[in-house]
């Protein structure tokens, strides 16, 4: 489990990016995040990989101190940033020279993420386009077979079927003792694997629930016209509106996320009183 | 603390490789420019005066400066955030990082350029012989030059964590005016204790007259700091930076 506590950060000479931020990440799950340009994102999963370190208050991953960078602790963590450069060897020197410090790292997996990806397995990494780049370190990422897998816009720079591709290899390595943490824009390239959203803003996570929560407790459509009942967020859309409005009868409906996070970002205290009024319910 | 977080020899023996094959290849180019340097210099007086010349003085200035500017560069990942993200997080402890780094930029360095020494003096004498009929010198590689790489070393490792960009430029020119505030500090010193300094001109250097043993105590425990404090100091220091490093 990931668990933040009061964590406050700035960098050098700038203001307060997170201000006694507090999140849980659970096991073996998706997790979404989500946030507007600038709203930390990035920095929030350095802070998580130890890269940054908080001012005050504590991340902790799996009973370490993340700011320590624990060799046990990087060993468990693999993250494949949004913008990365690669050494200019091979990619068989690259699997021999960084795969044996995961301990899990298992070579035929890498082969055949590699395959799936339609990557060649030899080749020098340089000469590799972006995208190839990128399903090369994801595909390593994955075949490390670490307890905590960070991938920053992973879908950034692939091409369509790459990301179909993407999400079917992601979707067939989740398994109960993997945590994922997705940080992304284009949330439609993986709206299907996510579960549960964590969006931030302003340096503060506003929103931390599961489809299923959302599910019962938004009610998201697409109508002709406008209701006359309090919508939370609408949106034009080809043939109509796509509306997001509480969710009052007991059928949970199907969860846009992308809807749901402009909703959430547009009316956070009434999204706010929603979910917390009805989790005092449960 | 598990002994292991702090230091593992497989893990080190990983980095080590890692480092080797991330950069045997800018080590091949140097080798490569420095031997044709050397042939070049070791030819030339052969060509104008029939006096073919080993030349060790230029291989030890290349010695000290291309390590100077390799243990200078020794942490430059760190400082680009792309490259950095992928050093901080590969796994390891600060202690294996820097031992690493010393272990190539210092030891490997030393072993190889020695190595390097004989195996270049063999192949200019045999130069010499087959252009000139003459060998062009008896050399063996001064130890001297060692220790005092060892110790420069450690101030130019230093400066590869602590500047974040021209790393070379800025040990330099920091040395230069570290060297002059210095100067400057023993002079005024010299001429409150003594009342006077006798410069004998530059070629001359320093006569303090009827004061030969302070100054002789002086010099020994300056050569002391130089030898023995200087090099666990910037150490230390590297180590503390570094793992305070953020990317």
């Amino acid at each position: 489990m990931i668990k933040i506590d009061d964590l406050y950060f700035h960098y050098p000479g700038q203001e307060h990016l997170f201000e006694k931020l507090n999140l849980t990440l659970r096991d073996g799950a998706v997790h979404g995040l989500l946030g507007k340009n600038g709203a930390g994102k990035t920095t929030l999963l350095k802070i998580i990989a130890g890269l940054r370190k908080p001012i005050k208050g504590e991340c902790r991953a799996y009973g370490y101190d993340t700011d320590k960078r624990i060799p046990d602790y990087l060993s468990q963590i693999y993250f494949v940033p949004e913008e990365f450069r690669l050494p200019g060897i091979y990619m068989k020197e690259y699997i021999k020279t960084y795969g044996p410090f995961y301990p899990n790292f298992d070579r035929d997996d890498l082969h055949d993420y590699l395959e799936k990806f339609e990557l060649p397995d030899h080749g020098k990494l340089t000469d590799f386009s972006f995208g190839q780049k990128k399903k090369f370190l994801v595909s390593f990422g994955l075949a490390t077979n670490c307890k905590l897998l960070i991938l920053d816009e992973p879908t950034n720079g692939l091409d369509i079927p790459s990301k179909s591709k993407f999400r079917q290899i992601l979707a067939s390595s989740i398994n109960s003792s993997r945590t994922f943490i997705v940080s992304t824009h284009q949330v439609r390239d993986i709206d299907q694997l996510i579960d549960p959203i964590v969006i931030l803003d302003e340096g503060k996570i506003i929103f931390n629930y599961s489809l299923n929560e959302i599910s019962s407790k938004l009610n998201i459509q697409v109508v002709d016209e406008l209701p006359d009942k309090e919508v939370l967020y609408s949106e034009n859309t080809i043939g109509g509106y796509s509306i997001v409005t509480e969710n009052i009868s007991e059928e949970g409906s199907a969860v846009d996320v992308e809807t749901v996070f402009n909703a959430v970002i547009e009316n956070q205290k009434k999204m706010e009183q929603i979910f917390t009024s009805t989790n005092k319910k449960d | 603390m598990n002994f292991k977080n702090i230091i593992s020899i497989r893990r080190l023996g990983l980095h080590i490789k890692k480092e080797i094959y991330t950069k045997y290849r800018s080590g091949l180019i140097a080798i490569g420019a420095v031997t044709g340097i050397l042939v070049v210099i070791d030819l030339l007086p052969g060509m104008l005066a029939g006096k073919p010349q080993i030349p060790n003085g230029a291989f030890y200035t290349i010695f000290i400066l291309l390590g100077l500017f390799f243990s200078s560069r020794a942490f430059s990942e760190i400082h680009d955030e792309q490259e950095g993200l992928r050093y901080l997080t590969t796994p390891g402890s600060e202690l294996e990082r820097i031992l690493t780094k010393l272990i190539v930029t210092n030891l490997i360095y030393i072993i190889l350029g020695v190595i390097y020494f004989y195996l270049v003096t063999f192949l200019l004498k045999g130069m010499n012989l087959f252009f000139f009929d003459v060998a062009g010198g008896e050399y063996s590689f001064q130890r001297d030059v060692i220790k005092n790489y060892f110790v420069l070393h450690s101030v130019f490792f230093f400066g590869s964590v602590y500047f974040k960009s021209y790393q070379t430029i800025k040990l330099l020119f920091s040395g230069f005016v570290i060297f002059i505030i210095l100067t400057i500090y023993s002079v005024i010193n010299t001429r409150i204790i003594f009342g006077s300094l006798h410069l004998n001109g530059l070629k001359g250097g320093l006569s303090f007259g009827k004061y030969p043993e302070y100054f002789q105590g002086i010099y020994d425990t300056l050569s002391f700091i130089f030898r023995w404090v200087l090099v666990p100091y910037f150490w230390s220091l590297t180590y503390l930076r570094l793992k305070e490093q953020e990317v």
